[in-house]
């Protein structure tokens, strides 16, 4: 829910255990409390898609036990180690930090990763204003993060269950080669395409893709995609590492993305969410400034955490 | 239910879809490590994140329980 500064400052001096979204200025004036937050201008409203720097969205989390921990890159893979066994954590890793990098890299070698639920997203910044900086706070001691995660590790009831669902509008197009890379990362040179060595730069100028569709890697079942950055000098860039081992494909084009995004969601409105985030992709390409969702009102981010680091989706956490 | 290392063998080897998000990139790491280390070690490590995994997520695994349970 989007509230003003002095009505989230209210509810921290209740005691209430929060999660906070905002423009930088705002999230480091907030008060010590039983919160953590991170920075963007972009949310995901009950009345439509919205930009802001006067709201902050506010997610109230009704459960007594919890601890918040920061971790750098060093020690980010103790984030397994020190969730609930029973529970999830959230993560606020400021974007374009070096333990968004390692996060995004080596997260799903982490001991127990899958089995402890670990979501969040990557926070930051108003891409129309300068002078901002992505950050993570822990609020409990005031700190502000810029190179390292806030993390809220909250334990449920010994009778639920938690899971992580992820909404992702893309699938793979079946007309389109299979892509495989054999060095892993954030930087694309050479791929396989179909199993043919191809600068992957060229191969995506040559059949003019249209570089706002990810690509879709196939895991077991489920697609993970892959966002394009930028193309520069013979390199494609991403918001997420490629990894070896995996079929990617190019996603099948989408025409309606808010309608797109409104028929899946539909079979998801009773899932009752305790937590959600949307991709800022999403909500720039989908142009959702101003449409509705028919659920899942929260931040809109620079990546978002279902156990790995996923672009372009909607991530949910459910306890059942 | 548990499944042995002969079921997670053949698991790792196919191709199953599955629908749980956390299960789904489970499989994946699992099948990746699998394929670069095709050891018994490496099988009964498998077997016992899966068990480990399907003993906590059981009730809300839905079909894919239906797919480990028919191995």
């Amino acid at each position: 829910m989007l509230m003003t500064f002095d009505e989230v400052t209210k509810k921290i001096a209740n005691g209430d255990l929060l999660h906070i979204a905002g423009t930088e200025g705002l999230i480091k004036k907030l008060p010590k409390g039983s919160w953590i937050g991170g920075s963007t201008e972009y949310f995901m409203a009950r009345d439509g898609g919205k930009i802001t720097d006067d709201l902050l969205s506010v997610i109230e989390l009704p459960y007594r036990e919890f601890k918040i921990k920061s971790y750098d890159e060093k020690t980010i893979q103790d984030i397994t180690v020190d969730a609930f066994d029973n529970g999830f954590s959230i993560a606020i890793i400021p974007f374009d930090s070096t333990v968004h990098k390692v996060y995004a890299e080596k997260a799903a070698e982490f001991d127990g990763m899958f089995i402890k639920n670990i979501t969040g997203w990557i926070s930051g910044f108003n891409l129309s204003k300068s002078g901002q900086t992505p950050i993570a706070v822990n609020g409990l001691t005031g700190e502000t993060y810029y190179e390292k995660a806030a993390v809220l590790h909250v334990a449920v009831p010994d009778d639920k269950t938690v899971t992580i669902g992820v909404i992702n509008i893309f699938t793979q197009d079946e007309n389109s080669p299979v892509i495989e890379f054999i060095e892993e990362g954030f930087s694309v040179k050479n791929c396989l395409i179909n199993g043919k060595e191809t600068v992957f730069a060229d191969y995506i100028e040559q059949n003019k893709l249209d570089t706002k569709l990810p690509f879709v890697g196939d895991y077991s079942g489920n697609g993970v995609n892959i966002s394009c950055k930028s193309i520069e000098n013979g390199v494609v860039y991403t918001y997420a590492p490629v990894f070896s081992g995996i079929k990617y494909r190019i996603a099948k084009p989408i025409s309606d993305y808010a309608g797109e995004f409104n028929r899946q969601l539909g079979k998801f409105e009773d899932a009752a969410a305790v937590f959600s985030c949307n991709c800022i992709l999403n909500f720039l390409y989908g142009e959702l400034e101003g449409k509705t969702l028919k659920a899942f009102a929260g931040p809109i981010t620079f990546g978002e955490i279902a156990y790995q680091l996923v672009n372009q989706t909607l991530v949910y956490v459910s306890v059942v | 239910m548990n499944i042995t290392p002969q079921q997670t063998e053949k698991l790792l080897k196919g191709n199953y879809i599955f629908s749980l998000w956390s299960f789904s990139m489970m499989i994946t790491k699992l099948k990746n490590i699998y394929a670069k280390d095709p050891t018994p070690t490496t099988l009964h490590n498998s077997t016992k994140e899966l068990n480990a995994f399907i003993e906590k997520f059981n009730k809300v695994m839905g079909a894919d329980y239906s797919i480990i349970s028919k191995l």
